[in-house]
C-alpha cells in the first residue's frame, strides 16, 4: 500500500505505521511529498528499518522530491541509524553543510546513559544559558526514560533486541524529546510479573503511567513514567506514549488512552514549551 | 554528635541511573560504617542539578530502609539540599516506602517522606528543645509516659533522633532523646 504523507511526526505517524505494516518486512516508505519530520517520526522510521532488517527485509524508500523535504531528511541525521536497512529511489540526500537538526543517541547499556544525558544537557545549556529549569526537566526525563530501555525493554528470558534510541530537537515554540525502543513494550515488561499477566496494552499503559506500577514488587521501584507525566502536566508540556496497540495522550489536564496500530516497544514523546528555556 | 559530610556531586551534576545509585549506596554505607556510634552523616546535594528518582531510591531510600531495619546502630543520616525542588523525587520514593528522612533546606529543616502526625509532633517538640525525656514529652503533649516513650523509641528506630542513656541523680539510668538538627522548622 502506498501512503505518501507530507508529514511524519507525532500527530501523523499512526497512519504511516498502519500503511507500512501491510508490506512488512518490505514496507514502502513514501517520503516523496515530505515537508515535516519531527524526532518522533524520525525514530519510528529508524525502528521500522531495524524491524524490517531483522525480519529479513528492508525499507523501500521513495525519497523527497522537493528541496525542502530533502534538506529535512538530510538534516535529521537518521541515515546513520538506518544501518543500510533500506533501498531508496536515489542517493540519500546529504546535509547542505549545516549541522544535524536532531540530536540522536543510541542507548546500548545503562552504563552510558549518564554520559548521554550530560552531553545533551550541556549542549542545551550552551544554547539556552538561562534555561536551567527547562534543561533540568528534560535531563530528569531523559535519565529515567533512557535507563528504562536496558532495564525493561528486554527483561529476563525475552529474546528481543530492544534497540533503544533518543532524539532531541529544538523548534520554534517547543523542545521535543523522544525516547523509543522496539523491545517487549509495557505489557511485555509488566507481564513478567504474574500479577500483571492479564493486562492488555491499554491497561498496561494506564498501570505504568497513571498508577506508577512496576514489574518489580520491591518497594521503591516504578513510578518514573507517572512522575514524568506529572512533571509535564505541571509545566505545560505535552506527553504522548505508545506501546504495542495502545497510546496515551496527556494534554492540558486530561489524559486519553486509545487503540493504535500494533508496533513493538515503547515510544515516548515529550514537548516542553520553549519559554522554559529562555 | 560528630558530623561528617558525603557530597553527592562526586557522582556528577545529574544523577543518575539505578546502577549508579547502587554504587553510591555502597559508598554511603561504607562511610556510615566508618563513623563511630552517635555520629551523623550529612548527604550534601550542593552542586547537583538533577537527582533522579531511580538514583535517589537506590542510594538514599534504600540506605534509610536498612538503617530503619536496624543496620549500623547509632549512625544517622540526613540530607542537605540547596532547594526543595531537588528533593521531590527522593521524597516520593520515601513516601512509597513509608520511610522518613530529615532534610535541611537552606536554614530550615523538614521531614521527607512518611511520618505519622503523632511522631511528627514529638519530633518537632524535641527539635525545638534539643533534647528531652519521655517524662518531659508526656507532660508537654498530655499523653502517658509510656505513650511518649513509644514515640521516642519509634523516632529512634527510624533514625530521626538519637537516644542515649544518662545516669539519674537518684541512681539508675534514664533515656534521653537528642535532636539531630537545631534549626527552625520549614513553614
Amino acid at each position: 500500500m502506498i501512503y505518501g504523507a507530507d508529514r511524519l511526526d507525532v500527530e501523523s505517524a499512526e497512519r504511516s505505521l498502519a500503511a507500512w505494516e501491510e508490506d512488512f518486512p518490505r514496507p514502502l516508505v513514501d517520503l516523496s511529498r515530505l515537508r515535516r519530520l519531527d524526532p518522533f517520526g524520525a525514530l519510528v522510521l529508524v525502528l521500522e528499518a531495524r524491524r524490517a532488517q531483522e525480519a529479513g527485509g528492508f525499507l523501500r524508500v521513495l525519497l523527497p522530491q522537493g528541496v525542502e523535504g530533502r534538506a529535512l531528511l538530510a538534516r535529521s541525521g537518521i541515515e546513520r541509524l538506518l544501518a543500510g536497512a533500506y533501498r531508496a529511489d536515489g542517493p540519500w540526500p546529504e546535509a547542505p553543510g549545516g549541522e544535524a537538526e536532531i540530536d540522536l543517541v543510541e542507548v546500548k547499556e545503562e552504563e552510558g546513559v549518564g554520559r548521554l544525558v550530560d552531553g545533551l544537557s550541556e549542549r542545551l545549556l550552551d544554547r539556552f544559558p538561562l534555561g536551567e529549569s527547562g534543561t533540568r526537566l528534560l535531563a530528569q526525563a531523559m535519565l529515567e526514560l533512557l535507563q528504562n530501555i536496558p532495564q525493561h525493554a528486554s527483561p529476563e528470558k525475552a529474546d528481543v533486541s530492544p534497540f533503544g534510541v533518543g532524539a532531541l530537537q529544538e523548534s520554534e515554540d517547543h523542545l521535543h524529546l523522544v525516547v523509543a525502543d522496539k523491545g517487549v513494550g509495557l505489557r511485555g515488561s509488566l507481564g513478567t510479573n504474574p500479577r500483571f499477566r492479564e493486562l492488555d496494552d491499554s491497561q498496561a499503559l494506564e498501570a505504568a503511567l497513571v498508577q506508577g506500577t512496576s514489574r518489580f514488587d520491591r518497594p521503591g521501584r516504578g513510578g518514573a513514567l507517572r512522575r514524568i507525566r506529572e512533571l509535564m502536566l505541571r509545566n505545560a508540556g505535552r506527553f504522548f506514549v505508545r506501546s504495542g496497540s495502545g497510546a496515551l495522550w496527556q494534554a492540558d489536564v486530561e489524559w486519553v488512552v486509545s487503540a493504535v496500530c500494533p508496533f513493538p516497544g515503547v515510544q515516548v514523546s515529550i514537548r516542553l514549551p520553549r519559554r522554559l528555556f529562555e | 554528635m560528630t558530623e561528617a559530610t558525603f557530597a553527592l556531586s562526586r557522582y556528577g551534576r545529574r544523577v543518575g541511573t539505578r546502577a549508579e545509585g547502587e554504587r553510591a549506596r555502597k559508598e554511603l554505607l561504607n562511610s556510615l560504617e566508618g563513623l563511630s556510634e552517635g555520629s551523623l552523616l550529612v548527604v550534601d546535594l550542593t552542586g547537583l542539578d538533577v537527582l533522579s528518582g531511580s538514583f535517589a531510591d537506590e542510594a538514599l531510600a534504600e540506605t534509610v530502609a536498612r538503617l530503619a531495619a536496624g543496620a549500623l546502630p547509632g549512625r544517622y543520616l540526613l540530607v542537605r539540599s540547596p532547594s526543595d525542588e531537588l528533593l521531590e523525587d527522593l521524597e516520593s520514593k520515601l513516601k512509597g516506602r513509608r520511610l522518613a528522612l530529615l532534610a535541611l533546606v537552606r536554614e530550615t529543616w523538614r521531614v521527607l517522606g512518611h511520618l505519622p502526625p503523632h511522631l511528627s509532633q514529638a519530633l518537632e517538640w524535641l527539635t525545638a528543645r534539643g533534647e528531652g525525656t519521655s517524662q518531659e514529652l508526656s507532660e508537654t503533649l498530655g499523653v502517658s509516659v509510656a505513650g511518649a516513650s513509644v514515640r521516642l523509641t519509634e523516632l529512634s528506630r527510624l533514625r530521626l533522633v538519637h537516644r542515649v542513656q544518662k545516669p539519674r541523680s537518684m541512681g539508675g539510668i534514664e533515656h534521653w532523646a537528642t535532636s539531630l538538627v537545631s534549626l527552625k522548622k520549614a513553614p
